[in-house]
């Protein structure tokens, strides 16, 4: 891969993650908290947004995706305690810090 | 019922994870129940998300990009049958997408997972196991047995 792909690769893996999270959460708050169904339908339009974006990657993403996981795992992490307030507990970082060495020697490993 | 199946078992009852586990009043159903929630999620992702790419990638027709956003939509609501926190439910799925990402790999795209591949992504289940079955107290998870 190129560097332009590389760079738009990571932009797109940026908006997923913001796309999936986000409209979890809208559906979340909908059914969880008790919200407006409008929560709900606006969730459902974001994560149908968020399915259209793995179609603009390049054909090649193969592990990427694996790493992707790892990125996930810590912005959900990071949602929790800037959106919902929640700071992580100490399982929650161990936790998270595991997985993450997983997700990196999958995306890492001299092959 | 999976549990009290289990329970009968002698040689189970000895495993220091049996021991550990009915110390801290985990219940295996409930975690069986959130194992199936997590998979049935990652099958709507990849399912949703599939048939917006057959729409999209595919040119088929634009029926099935409706029907995959609904498919997406129901991932966003399995979500919220787990018994905890937003964070925690999201950052757990997290794990079971690598390993999803990795079987998507090998099936469509014929890359075989190698050692690497096997070992980060079981290290990346205990760490997402770490994350959401450390018994906690005081949550609905951990509240009552069976």
């Amino acid at each position: 891969m190129s560097d332009s792909t590389i760079i738009s690769s990571l932009g797109l893996f940026f908006l997923a993650a913001l796309a999936e999270i986000g409209g979890g959460y809208l559906v979340w708050l909908w059914i969880k908290q008790k919200k407006k169904i409008i929560f709900g339908i606006v969730g459902g339009i974001i994560l149908f947004t968020y399915g259209v974006i793995p179609t603009l990657q390049p054909a090649e993403f193969g592990r990427v995706y694996a790493a992707y996981g790892g990125f996930f795992i810590i912005s959900s992490i990071l949602w929790g305690t800037v959106i919902d307030k929640k700071k992580p507990d100490r399982y929650e970082i161990i936790g998270a810090t595991v997985a993450v060495i997983g997700a990196s020697l999958i995306f890492y490993a001299p092959r | 019922m999976v549990y009290e199946t289990f329970e009968k078992a002698k040689l189970f009852r000895s495993l220091p994870l049996y021991r550990l586990v009915n110390r801290d009043r985990i219940s295996w159903n409930k975690i069986l129940v959130s194992i199936i929630f997590f998979l049935l999620a990652g099958l709507c992702e990849i399912g949703g998300g599939y048939l917006v790419w057959l729409w999209l990638r595919d040119s088929m027709s634009w029926m099935l990009g409706i029907l995959g956003g609904f498919v997406l939509f129901a991932y966003g609501i399995v979500p919220t049958f787990q018994p905890s926190h937003f964070h925690r439910v999201y950052s757990a799925y997290g794990g079971i997408f690598i390993v999803m990402a990795l079987v998507w790999g090998w099936l469509f795209q014929g890359t075989k997972p190698d050692t690497y591949d096997i070992v980060g992504a079981s290290i990346a289940i205990l760490g997402v196991a770490i994350i959401f079955y450390m018994p906690r107290k005081n949550e609905a998870m951990w509240k009552d047995r069976k």
